[in-house]
């Protein structure tokens, strides 16, 4: 890590804007008549699901992303890589970014475990006979190896994230962007998840973890980002911020269970 | 271009994806890509040769020669409208140019044409012509040709597709007026002569009209013939992939 590497990812005055519909004019017909009588064709609200986040992460980083449900952390992660632009501001990217996001839903669910791979894995870039050869590893990693020939759709949801995990990892990243990859295995699942990403973070990784496990942020990540509707709340050392996090989280449930008690 | 080039690999995977789940299930498997056309061919004799009894020489060799490139059109376009939508599971979760779905969907629906079309060279080469003809030398060429106008009618129609649902039921009635205006059932010179420079805007005429060439009658077609389907195919691609690229950073947010 020196000075002159450039980031892995910069994210300068960031907003990303989404719509609330009260009407959405969802057929051609109902666009044109409306277009006709002079209507509105939908009528909806904006709401800022990010707003004014600038945030750099070095090459090497760890950082982890917390935050409340809805705080934005999902939306933060699409935009770094990329599947969604930003309403304003820029994003710069640097190296192999490697998603692991929307977990369980990244199959279609008619193709089998092995077809799934390889789908998911041309997506990411890989080539042919490299996800070929990939293919047995990572379907023992993932512990599904006797349904391999299975369609997903009979796969259970565990099964579904640490096959998208795999193929992740198996995808030479050099930046991984994982959403709540901890959440979903079970004990032993999540223990092989921990080593293979300090594996990982060994090899000099970048990675950005959204998580609301914060024993495990703690011990793989160095650097937090605390997100509070859409804004950067804090960012600091990962034991500083999960504190003044945790903190947060105590004293708004203390008024949430006092106005629950008092009514 | 360079764009598709970065992403061959999902397209390739998408391809294979879509030729497995259409021919590795059913029973006949890829049999059946011959059988379909053979079996249609067949009907289309019975019907047009014997039934009906059409003025134009050799009818059934000219229906032969235009009416699975058709198709391949009209299965195209067909599903064209929910195109993104159906990707919307890889499309959510891996940042790639929507284009490439489009452009996978034209090549698998291709394979699938082009190996119905090396049977209808064969029944041609040996029933019709008896003999190798010069026409089959540019055949490559015009398929190659369809397939890109084909491309372009269809970056619009899948665009549309993703903010309206309508679209979808739209198209197949557009489909068969657009199918009753091609010179596929009736060669362009059948109609009276002022109607034929109308017709002939629609670009899909001009195309059917170089397979009829290089098929039926079996010659090089002219640069004249040429000309004007491969202009009227770069403006209506380049054009319906501006439509599609209009939008297309929000896809994965509608879809």
């Amino acid at each position: 890590m020196t000075a002159l590497q450039p980031p892995a990812i910069e994210l300068v005055n960031v907003e990303k804007r989404f719509f609330y519909y009260e009407h959405r004019t969802t057929t051609l017909q109902e666009y044109f008549v409306r277009t006709l009588r002079r209507q509105a064709i939908h009528l909806r609200s904006a709401r800022y699901h990010l707003s004014n986040v600038s945030l750099r992460i070095e090459a090497g980083e760890a950082v982890a992303l917390i935050g409340h449900n809805g705080s934005g952390k999902s939306t933060l992660l699409r935009l770094m890589a990329g599947i969604y632009p930003p309403t304003s501001g820029s994003i710069s990217r640097h190296g192999r970014i490697i998603p692991v996001i929307e977990l369980g839903s990244t199959f279609q669910p008619t193709l089998t475990g092995r077809e799934n791979i390889r789908l998911y894995a041309a997506a990411l870039g890989i080539p042919k006979h490299e996800a070929v050869a990939h293919t047995d590893s990572i379907l023992g990693f993932s512990g599904v190896e006797a349904f391999a020939d299975t369609p997903l759709k009979y796969y259970s949801s565990g099964m579904k994230s640490r096959l998208a995990f795999s193929i992740a990892m198996s995808a030479r990243p050099d930046v991984l962007l994982l959403d709540e990859i901890l959440a979903v295995g079970d004990e032993s699942f999540k223990l092989q998840c921990q080593e293979r990403l300090k594996a990982f973070r060994v090899r000099g990784g970048t990675m950005i973890l959204a998580s609301h496990d914060l024993e495990s942020v703690q011990d793989l990540c160095q650097r937090a980002v605390w997100l509070d509707g859409g804004r950067i709340r804090a960012v600091g050392t990962v034991d500083e911020v999960t504190r003044q996090y945790e903190a947060h989280a105590r004293a708004s449930w203390k008024v949430a269970s006092t106005a629950l008690n008092t009514a | 271009m360079s764009e598709l080039w970065t992403h061959r690999e999902l397209i390739r995977a998408l391809v294979e994806r879509n030729l497995t789940m259409r021919y590795q299930r059913s029973f006949l498997g890829a049999v059946w890509t011959l059988l379909n056309p053979l079996l249609t061919g067949l009907v289309l004799v019975a019907v047009f040769s014997v039934l009906l009894r059409v003025q134009t020489a050799q009818y059934w060799a000219f229906l032969f020669s235009g009416y699975f490139a058709w198709v391949f059109t009209l299965n195209t376009l067909g599903i064209g409208a929910t195109v993104v939508s159906n990707h919307s599971f890889i499309a959510r979760s891996v940042a790639f140019p929507a284009d490439v779905l489009v452009v996978s969907t034209v090549i698998s629906r291709f394979v699938e044409f082009a190996i119905e079309m090396l049977l209808v060279v064969v029944v041609l080469t040996a029933v019709l012509h008896q003999g190798f003809t010069i026409g089959l030398v540019a055949l490559p060429f015009v398929m190659v040709l369809h397939a890109v106008l084909t491309a372009g009618v269809l970056f619009p129609i899948a665009a549309l597709g993703v903010f309206f649902e309508d679209v979808q039921h739209a198209v197949p009635v557009a489909l068969t007026m657009l199918t009753l205006i091609s010179p596929v059932y009736y060669p362009i010179s059948n109609l009276p002569a002022h109607w034929q420079p109308i017709v002939s805007l629609n670009p899909f005429a001009g195309i059917l009209g170089l397979y009829h060439a290089t098929l039926y009658e079996g010659r090089l077609p002219g640069i004249a013939e040429i000309v004007t389907p491969v202009l009227s195919t770069l403006v209506v691609f380049l054009a319906g992939r501006w439509v599609f690229r209009w939008k297309r950073s929000v896809y994965a947010e509608v879809v």
